[in-house]
């Protein structure tokens, strides 16, 4: 029985093939009047099925010798009578027509109908354009028939929607179909009730009752010469070989084939100098095959230009072509596509494409367009030529079919695949009601201090929730005012959900908290519960969130738990404004754990029992995974003031110069503190090869200056600080300082025209006598001695006039600027040398 | 053990010593008022940078004063804790 089944199915498809293969331009036809007839008053209809009535006109021939009707606007007509459910079965509006026309000279500048119909009509325009007419609304076609020839004419309705016109086999124009074009063909031509009549020649009137292929319409139209049917590659087709096979069928109707060659062109209409001559003669039909090699990745359209000798006169020579190119993609060839035809939104999904590449050819730069966004997507390459490009997103918020395609690069050519669709199903959170009735999640509440259960009421609550990566999400919104003991949420689809929410929560006596939390829930309800602290039990801390240069953060995401009933639970969470400032409702009887956590900063993690109502919090910028030496070539920096002491109530210039010689600066810059951390002052700039930036500040009554310095490069932060104590000036009195200062000044202003060499030329002196004094006076004669006492007074001119001046050196210049204070460590290994010497003598 | 002669005379000068020593400390202060008012803008100015050298050699002296005061101060109190020493 089986056996017999698959036989009837088998020769069903044979027939149903081989009628598909046989299939030509006269299916569908249901009147065709060619008017071989040639007289008389009636116009036979050629298959016998309705002749027509003619009135008035007169027979003629054509160009071509064959009979024609001749209409002289003179109330000619050829009646049908057809009526559209008696020969014509058209309700779904396709269908076409086909004439020959030689239109006269004009004798009226009206419009004149060359076929008539009940509700619409063909007819010229006042500038002799043919247009469909329908007593409403006229849609005339860009052509205008020319005066004096003959033409081919084909009009062509597609579901009543369009109607196009086809001149000569070619495709000329498309306008708006007209509603009634369902009704039928019950046409009459050159039959008016409106007497406008056509003038000129008509013949070969045929009405199918679908629309004709471009092929049928060029095989219709041609009745001489060489018919060109192209056959492979098929049209709109993807080849993946440098050499292909181009196949066409010429039939030669009135010519002899002397010749055939096949041409090839980019698809852009750019020339390609690729063609190939067909071996074929004769006056029958024959194939043309030609191979074609050189042939790389890229959009191509074909043809076959044929050409022959009229069969019964050698000397007319003419060519002819297909009437449409064939195109086709040389590329990779799809061998499978694979995607889930259903999901949901924001879920994560898998797309691949197995591909065999055009040979010697790697794909590059793949994507995946997914309802117009590119994405990403891997190629891997598996065997030999063939690749998987494969890509994974989370699927958009758009319901419904979507529509996605790949796209990748061979060479310089980009290849990409038709489109395919994928179907996203909605899903929803939300407060659990009569259609969604799972819960995921529920919250209930409790009273922190006694853990006994409470009503609470949740002021605000924001979930951002999703089923993939988190890439894309959907938000849902929730708050009442009413109090109730829990709140139990529900979600649509039975799969893994990921909530991003923050709740906002609170109760008469219960000062409001925040919980903000990102976790995983599936269908299995999770229990949640939100502690509330009393007025009387809790105090409202404010954390202020710093960086390690002392400027507030913004965006800082903090929360705080505690330990309840033996299990860490979040009493409080939250994100720091524009102030760095965040604040919590807690105990301060119990240890808290707080966690500060920010894009680009060290996570940090304290634990304190919170008794102040401040506390300040500094964060570290992240630098693990930058090399920080990598962002130290050719860099070189100095600050200004040199001494790490400074006076206080006193103005001094702070100065940051930076010189980049290896990258290009983003920014560089500085920002003054004091010791508490207050921001004094800041300034910064954005060359790129570096420069100085200064700010002058009066110390005032600081204790302490900080110079958090930086600079930027490809956005990484690099910061460095250095501090300086501030001596009060008041204690100083007037010692040795006040001296030197004032001697340092008084010759930078030229007393008694000194300047700095004369100034150590005094002090070479005052040294000299001083030690000659001594020596003098006290009767020492020992080099060791001497040395030494030249050492303590050129340590007092030097290092101590350096510490009193707040300079890098003293009062006696040194000679070598890479040795700070080298006269006192020269005369240091002096006197040691000469203290050895007299040791060991 | 009763300490010696040279032992009690030592002691007698180190403290006749620092009780000098401290008796001169005690003058820094006035010292101080004194000089603050000699540099003041009214007097010596020694603040300006346009006054003459003269006004400008003189408020070095003036700078030195405190220094050497305490100088000789710890001078003489050495000198005269040291010869009782020696």
């Amino acid at each position: 029985m089986k056996k017999w089944i698959l036989i009837t199915i088998f020769t069903s498809l044979v027939f149903l093939s081989l009628a598909f293969v046989l299939a030509d331009y006269r299916d569908g036809i249901q009147l065709e009047y060619l008017m071989y007839d040639g007289g008389g008053t009636a116009v036979d209809e050629t298959n016998g099925k309705l002749n027509a009535t003619s009135h008035n006109i007169d027979w003629v021939t054509d160009e071509k010798g064959d009979p024609a009707i001749w209409f002289d606007a003179q109330g000619d007509s050829v009646e049908t009578n057809a009526e559209a459910t008696d020969f014509v079965n058209i309700s779904d509006g396709n269908w076409t027509i086909g004439f020959r026309m030689n239109a006269s000279s004009r004798v009226a500048t009206d419009t004149m109908r060359l076929l008539d119909h009940t509700d619409w009509w063909i007819q010229t325009s006042p500038t002799q354009q043919i247009m469909i007419g329908s007593g409403i609304t006229n849609y005339p076609f860009n052509y205008s028939t020319p005066e004096n020839e003959w033409h081919t004419y084909n009009i062509i309705s597609l579901q009543g929607l369009n109607v196009s016109l086809w001149v000569d086999g070619v495709y000329n124009d498309t306008v708006p179909g007209i509603a009634s074009f369902g009704n039928g063909i019950n046409a009459s031509l050159n039959w008016s009730e409106q007497g406008s009549w056509f003038s000129g020649e008509t013949n070969n009137w045929v009405f199918w009752n679908r629309e004709l292929t471009s092929n049928e319409i060029y095989t219709w139209n041609l009745t001489s010469g060489i018919r060109v049917n192209l056959n492979t590659p098929i049209d709109a087709s993807v080849v993946s070989l440098p050499e292909i096979e181009f196949n066409a069928t010429l039939t030669a109707i009135t010519y002899n084939i002397t010749n055939a060659t096949t041409y090839l062109w980019y698809l852009n209409s750019t020339p390609l100098n690729l063609t190939a001559f067909s071996d074929v003669t004769g006056d029958t039909n024959n194939n043309s095959v030609v191979n074609i090699s050189g042939i790389k990745p890229e959009d191509y359209e074909w043809n076959v230009y044929t050409c022959g000798v009229k069969n019964d006169d050698a000397a007319i020579h003419n060519c002819w072509l297909a009437p449409l190119n064939f195109s086709f993609g040389a590329g990779a060839r799809i061998n499978e596509e694979n995607h889930s035809e259903t999901t949901y939104e924001t879920a994560n999904e898998s797309f691949q494409i197995n591909i065999t590449s055009f040979e010697g050819y790697t794909p590059t730069n793949a994507y995946l367009w997914y309802n117009g966004t590119e994405h990403s997507a891997t190629i891997t390459n598996t065997a030999a030529d063939n690749y998987t490009i494969q890509a994974r997103i989370d699927t958009p918020i758009t319901l419904g079919s979507n529509i996605f395609y790949y796209k990748w690069d061979l060479g310089d050519y980009t290849q990409q695949t038709n489109n395919y669709t994928q179907t996203l199903n909605p899903i929803y959170f939300t407060l659990c009601n009569a259609t969604w009735n799972t819960p995921f999640v529920n919250f209930s509440f409790e009273d922190e201090e006694t853990t006994l259960a409470m009503n609470g009421t949740i002021a605000a609550s924001t979930w951002d929730y999703w089923l993939g990566n988190g890439n894309v999400n959907k938000t849902y919104t929730y708050s009442t005012t009413e109090n109730y003991t829990n709140y139990s949420f529900c979600f649509s689809a039975n799969e893994t959900l990921t909530l991003d929410y923050s709740i906002q929560y609170s109760f008469v006596g219960y000062p409001q908290r925040k919980k903000e939390l990102q976790t995983q829930y599936t269908n299995v309800t999770t229990h949640t519960t939100l502690y509330l602290l009393s007025s009387s039990d809790g105090i409202y801390v404010t954390f202020q969130v710093l960086s390690a240069s002392g400027n507030p953060l913004d965006g800082i995401f903090a929360n705080a738990t505690r330990e309840i009933g033996g299990s860490t639970e979040i009493v409080g969470a939250g994100t720091t404004g524009g102030d760095g400032g965040v604040t919590f409702w807690v105990n301060p009887d119990y240890e808290h754990t707080f966690t500060f956590d920010g894009e680009g900063y060290d996570i940090l993690i304290t634990t304190i029992t919170p008794t102040q109502s401040t506390y300040s919090i500094y964060l570290n910028s992240v630098s693990g995974d930058t090399d920080i030496s990598e962002y130290t070539q050719g860099i070189n920096y100095w600050i200004t003031p040199i001494p790490s002491v400074l006076n206080n109530n006193t103005a001094y210039l702070f100065n940051f110069s930076i010189t980049s010689t290896y990258y290009d600066l983003d920014s560089f810059g500085f920002v003054l503190l004091n010791g508490s951390g207050t921001t004094l002052a800041t300034n910064s700039s954005t060359s790129g090869t570096g420069g100085a930036v200064t700010y002058t500040l009066n110390t005032g009554l600081n204790e302490s200056i900080v110079m958090n310095y930086y600079y930027v490069i490809d956005g990484n932060y690099t910061n460095y600080s250095v501090q300086w104590y501030v001596a009060n000036i008041e204690e100083y009195g007037f010692g040795l300082k006040t001296f030197f200062i004032d001697l340092v000044t008084y010759t930078n202003d030229g007393i008694f025209g000194l300047n700095e060499f004369s100034r150590t030329l005094i002090i070479f002196f005052i040294i000299f006598l001083m030690v000659g004094g001594m020596c003098y006076i006290s009767g020492i004669y020992s080099p060791a001695a001497i040395a030494w006492e030249v050492f303590a007074l050129t340590a007092l001119f030097d290092y101590g006039a350096a510490i009193a001046l707040g300079t890098t050196n003293g009062l006696i210049p040194t000679p070598i600027n890479a040795i700070a204070h080298f006269p006192t460590i020269f005369m240091l290994f002096i006197a040691i040398g000469f203290t050895i010497r007299e040791a060991l003598r | 053990m009763a300490m010696n002669r040279k032992g009690q005379v030592f002691l007698v000068g180190l403290m006749l010593g620092i009780a000098a020593f401290m008796c001169a400390m005690v003058f820094i202060d006035p010292l101080a008022d004194v000089i603050t008012e000699s540099r003041a803008v009214g007097q010596l100015d020694c603040s300006n940078a346009s006054i003459s050298d003269g006004q400008k050699s003189t408020c070095l002296l003036v700078d030195l004063t405190l220094p050497i005061f305490i100088a000789v101060c710890i001078g003489l109190a050495g000198a005269y804790v040291t010869a009782k020493f020696i």
